[in-house]
């Protein structure tokens, strides 16, 4: 009998709750996967991919919103997997000398057009469309009602679900909470930008503590998003003036123009290009890994403060590379799935 | 036969560009890269920075000049071509067609319209295509000959347009459509009107020859176009320059497409340095990617100008500071180093600028990576007004003067400036620059006192009187905004209030609201410190006061915070008095600021309320009425008291009538006095539904002032307190009234009291 009480009564242990549904984010400009990318979907399990469509963005020029860097598609969705299409929202479209609230509906309405013209070119029928939006207080207003005008424009019982991120989460009364079915947690992005060669600005533990309190509470079911990516960060002046995402951490040291200044720094010897970015001589590169450790890490700290979930969560992993994949290694990612439930 | 796209393709530079052949080259050919998209929208690189480029002159356009909002370079300069093309045809058909006609010909005449052209000059049909009467065409100095043969050259082009693009645009799927190749046909046609125009006519000879590589790219024989261009000769490279620049970006795009990037970067950089036509699509393909490229270009230029053009590109695209330095090393005597030291100004000035910020705060590290940037800028600067060789030394004196005025170092600025101004004495920009700059430097080295005032006020009257100086704005508010914060550290408060309106209270750069609850912490919730305000704007006694009251803030604007600033503070009648002197207190407020609910619902509000009768003046004069009535006792007394409180409750930030304090100083987060009313409301009804409402209102408002005390960081980084706003006091009234229908009503609407009470009430 007391056993049945405390059943009922309190959050289910974790290896209770069904396992996550996996996901991977998609972020390139044009679908096309590798075959190193469909055998780590398959051999992952992988049931959704996450394809940012486009960001909407300001153009002064229409007085309008217009769709900047869309997706191209040039290759098919594996069977099996579902497509969500997710739209990267700028917040500065929301200020009052552009859209406000009022024109936030009209907008949304065109992004829904946007999505299903870009999911028809990918064969697929979106049933979950996700928005992403860095939105505040300042922003909120508009925001919402974008969110509400994409749910008025997207065919009924289409999800709608947003990115959640991680001051939207401590400051809820002030920021408020999405009008949207579910949002997923981006556990990344929180520290800052910095020459400092201890700051992290993927993920950074110490900065992470400070908003998981809230989270267990937060008033809607949430999934979560988690790092694996790597980048360089490009110095100047001790700041940090470029971000080389597409340039592999691992091919710096053969680079006969970069001199290695510590574990994690290069200084670059003389004026010249490196993947289409102009590095001064002087300039440091500064390389911020996620590796499995810190991946695993974050997983271990956002796994216990998410709100119990009565159906499986999604866990999605930013982003499907196969730069990523070769870092992590399958085995490793299939433990981060199953770390979160 | 006219493409559907031609069809539809009614806007003039449409068709300039396709005619030009040069948009749909860069944007497929050389496309490649970053895809993140520079938008608008934003703050102004003119907003952000206080030197204007122009003042280097003509031999550029403002595209070329830094823009932080967009990646590397700037614009491109549509006009130029217009020009360059206009200018061309002139020369062949001479003065008798004017320019309107002869583009009404080359951009917009439709296959049939230029058919019916070539009839009526062949003289076989009396009438020419509609709206065309007039025309200089049929002008009996016209040169029939050359006309008959440009409009043969037009038809063509018009063929070549319907086929001169790789994009095809998307499916109905969504899919982008391929391009279909140009037909072996047309480029037959091409070359048989090459072959066929005589040796004496090289006009037409280059056009032709231009028009069957254009035919020859799209039809992806790159190899063939390269060859063309380098056995050309005069056919293809005179005596046009601009075709031949035209030309020569082909070549560039059909390098790229055979992956000869170092070339192609070389023939971009060639374009770019000469001809302004191109200058921005040139810039926008030329991309250097690794080192192996980039040297192999290095080493591919033969000449010093070569070899400049390139670093210029380099400088635009990436680096200013780096290229100004090598191209000065090629060539002391460049005219291509005074763009990049303006450049490399605009961008370590934007990169501190709280404007572009969305007025942030700037970083430390930005600061000082600024000032390093700026301390080797003006080194080489001087170094270059020094030089004996150097092109535009007023340029340099200009931006060595304008580095030191930021760093309010007067004396320098004020050398450098002077120097400037007596070698460019009737260069209004120049003038103009100088002044600003100097007004500048008397700021970031303020002194108060009447001489310092008068120079300035002098100096930004003069700023302010130059129209073609395109940094007025940035300048006056810098000024403005550094005097304001002078004078508000001298307790100054209205003169620094008057100077800039935000000194105050700054407002948030995306809603134009405070971001918390700085209106009413701030002096503009005294009454006393508003009539100041309304007296100083009529005092205009010298230069500097004219200066000072020569602010955004208006008479009436000043006058309803005070009809307001009454309002809040429970004078209504006060209130009432102001507002019936306003226009604005009789303009409908859309919204019934009478309304309550459970949970608040602004826009939902506004749509139910929408044509209320509602004015300022309106709920002035309902709450001077009520506070008679809220004054006695007994249940009249607590329900005119509840209604007051509503009214305060949604006068705040929380509430459904905001609008009523909408871009005023008196916009307001503080629900105190509606807490007093509601509480006033509790304690003199006996009726316990009225008690419980009042009870549940007060507990709406003590979350309101909980809230209002907690500061809201903004931002993935921010970090700070959890936000503590349960309203303990008058949630734990609220439950002494658990057996009220209004207490099961807030229970079931109301999650956070449910939450509370769920919680053990604690």
């Amino acid at each position: 009998m007391s056993l049945l009480c405390v059943c009922a009564c309190s959050r289910p242990a974790a290896d209770e709750r069904p396992p996550a549904h996996r996901a991977f984010y998609y972020w390139r400009t044009t679908f096309a996967l590798s075959q190193a990318e469909r055998a780590a979907l398959a051999e992952l399990r992988v049931e959704r991919l996450y394809v940012r469509m486009f960001d909407v963005v300001w153009d002064d020029a229409a007085r309008g919103t217009a769709e900047a860097g869309p997706l191209v598609a040039s290759d098919h969705v594996p069977a099996g997997i579902e497509v969500v299409p997710v739209v990267f929202v700028r917040q500065g479209i929301f200020t009052r000398e552009h859209l406000g609230e009022a024109g936030a509906a009209a907008a949304a309405r065109t992004t829904w057009e946007g999505i299903a013209r870009r999911t028809a070119a990918l064969g697929v029928t979106p049933h979950e469309v996700q928005l992403d939006c860095d939105w505040t207080e300042q922003t909120r207003a508009g925001y919402f009602a974008f969110v509400a005008g994409l749910r008025a424009a997207a065919p009924p019982g289409t999800v709608l679900t947003a990115t959640i991120r991680l001051h939207q989460v401590k400051y809820r009364e002030r920021t408020g909470v999405p009008p949207v079915d579910r949002g997923t947690l981006m556990f990344y992005n929180m520290g800052n930008f910095s020459a400092d060669p201890d700051a992290r600005a993927i993920f950074d533990a110490a900065s992470a503590a400070r908003y998981l309190a809230r989270i267990s509470t937060y008033p809607l079911p949430l999934d979560v998003a988690l790092p694996i990516w790597s980048w360089t960060v490009q110095l100047r002046d001790g700041i940090v003036v470029g971000l080389l995402q597409s340039t592999d951490p691992d091919e710096l040291p053969a680079l006969p123009f970069l001199e290695r200044a510590g574990p994690d720094r290069f200084v670059a010897t003389e004026t010249t290009f490196l993947h289409g970015t102009l590095l001064r001589a002087g300039d440091a590169l500064k390389i911020e890994v996620t590796g499995e450790a810190e991946a695993q890490a974050a997983a271990e700290l956002v796994a216990p403060t998410l709100p119990a979930a009565t159906s499986a969560r999604t866990v999605t992993l930013f982003d499907l590379s196969e730069r990523n994949l070769a870092h992590h290694g399958l085995a490793s990612l299939a433990r981060l799935y199953d770390t979160v439930r | 036969m006219v493409s559907p796209r031609s069809l539809v393709s009614t806007i003039r530079f449409a068709r300039l560009t396709v005619a030009a052949g040069v948009l749909v080259v860069g944007s497929i050919a050389l496309r490649d890269g970053d895809v993140r998209a520079c938008t608008g929208g934003d703050p102004t690189i003119a907003l952000e920075t206080t030197f204007d480029p122009a003042v280097i002159g003509d031999a550029t356009w403002p595209g070329l000049f830094f823009d932080g909002n967009v990646a590397g370079y700037g614009d491109r300069c549509d006009e130029c071509l217009a020009k360059a093309i206009a200018a061309d045809w002139r020369g062949y058909l001479g003065p008798a067609i004017t320019d309107a006609d002869w583009a009404h010909v080359l951009y917009e005449l439709k296959s049939a319209d230029l058919d019916a052209v070539a009839a009526r000059l062949a003289g076989k049909a009396k009438t020419g295509p509609k709206g065309m009467d007039a025309s200089s065409l049929w002008s009996k100095s016209a040169p029939v000959d050359k006309l008959r043969a440009a409009v043969a050259f037009v038809q063509l082009a018009r063929r070549v347009e319907a086929v001169d693009s790789f994009d095809a645009g998307y499916a109905e799927s969504g899919q982008p459509k391929v391009a279909p190749l140009p037909a072996p046909e047309l480029l037959a046609a091409a070359k048989a009107g090459l072959a066929a125009v005589p040796a004496t006519d090289p006009f037409l000879r280059q056009r032709y020859a231009f028009q069957v590589m254009r035919v020859t790219f799209y039809r992806r024989e790159y190899a063939a176009v390269e060859k063309m261009f380098d056995t050309s000769g005069p056919s293809l490279l005179a005596p046009s320059p601009d075709l031949a620049f035209r030309a020569r970006y082909y070549y560039a795009g059909a390098l790229r497409h055979e992956d000869k990037r170092a070339r192609a970067n070389v023939e971009l950089a060639r374009i770019a340095a000469d001809d302004p036509a191109l200058a921005g699509f040139a810039m926008r393909d030329f991309q250097p990617m690794e080192d192996v490229d980039w040297k192999k270009a290095l080493a591919l230029t033969t000449t010093t100008r070569d070899k400049t053009a390139l670093w210029r590109l380099v400088g635009i695209k990436a680096d200013p500071l780096a290229a100004a330095r090598e191209i000065v090393k090629l060539d002391p005597k460049s005219n291509l180093a005074s763009l990049l030291v303006v450049r490399e100004l605009a961008r370590i000035e934007g990169s501190t600028s709280s404007v572009g910020m969305y007025g942030q705060k700037v970083e430390p590290a930005q600061v000082a990576a600024a000032k390093a940037a700026y301390k080797t800028l003006e080194q080489l600067a001087t170094t270059l007004a020094a030089a004996p060789a150097t092109d535009q030394p007023w340029v340099m004196d200009l931006v060595v003067g304008h580095i030191a005025a930021r760093r309010g170092d007067v004396a320098t600025a004020r050398a450098h400036i002077q120097k400037a101004l007596a070698a460019r004495p009737s260069d209004a920009r120049v003038v103009a620059q100088g002044k600003a700059s100097l007004a500048l430097a008397l700021v970031f080295d303020w002194k108060i006192n009447p001489a310092h005032e008068d120079e300035l006020a002098k100096l930004m009257l003069a700023v302010e009187a130059t129209k073609t100086y395109d940094r007025q704005q940035a300048v006056h508010e810098e000024v403005r905004g550094r005097l304001a914060r002078a004078y508000l550290a001298a307790g100054k408060l209205v003169d620094a209030e008057m100077l800039d309106p935000n000194t105050l209270v700054p407002l948030d750069e995306y809603s134009n609201r405070p971001t918390d609850n700085t209106y009413d912490k701030s002096k503009w919730t005294d009454p006393a410190f508003i009539k100041e305000m309304i007296a100083r704007l009529g005092v205009t006694t010298t230069d500097f006061d004219k200066f000072v009251v020569h602010t955004t803030l208006t008479r009436e604007q000043l006058q309803r915070d005070l009809a307001l600033r009454d309002l809040l503070d429970g004078d209504f009648a006060g209130a009432l008095k102001n507002f019936a002197t306003l226009a604005v207190g009789a303009a409908p407020l859309h919204t019934d600021p009478f309304v309550i609910h459970i949970n608040d619902c602004h826009d939902c509000d506004h749509d139910k309320y929408a044509n209320a009768a509602w004015t300022p003046a309106g709920v002035a004069n309902r709450m001077a009425t009520l506070a008679k009535t809220a004054g006695g006792t007994g249940e009249a007394a607590a329900t005119a008291s509840l209604e007051l409180g509503n009214a305060l409750y949604n006068a705040t930030w929380y509430g459904n009538a905001r609008a009523l304090t909408d871009e005023s100083h008196e916009q307001t987060f503080d629900t105190r006095p509606a807490e007093r009313w509601y509480k006033r409301a509790y304690d003199l009804t006996k009726d316990r539904e009225l008690k419980a409402k009042a009870a549940f209102l007060a507990a709406k408002c003590e979350r309101g002032r909980n809230l209002s005390g907690v500061p809201m960081p903004t931002g993935q980084a921010a970090t700070g307190p959890d936000p503590d706003v349960v309203p303990h006091t008058w949630y734990g009234v609220l439950r002494g009234y658990a057996s009220t229908r209004y207490y099961k009503e807030v229970l079931k609407e109301c999650g956070y009291f449910a939450a509370w009470t769920a919680s053990g009430s604690k």
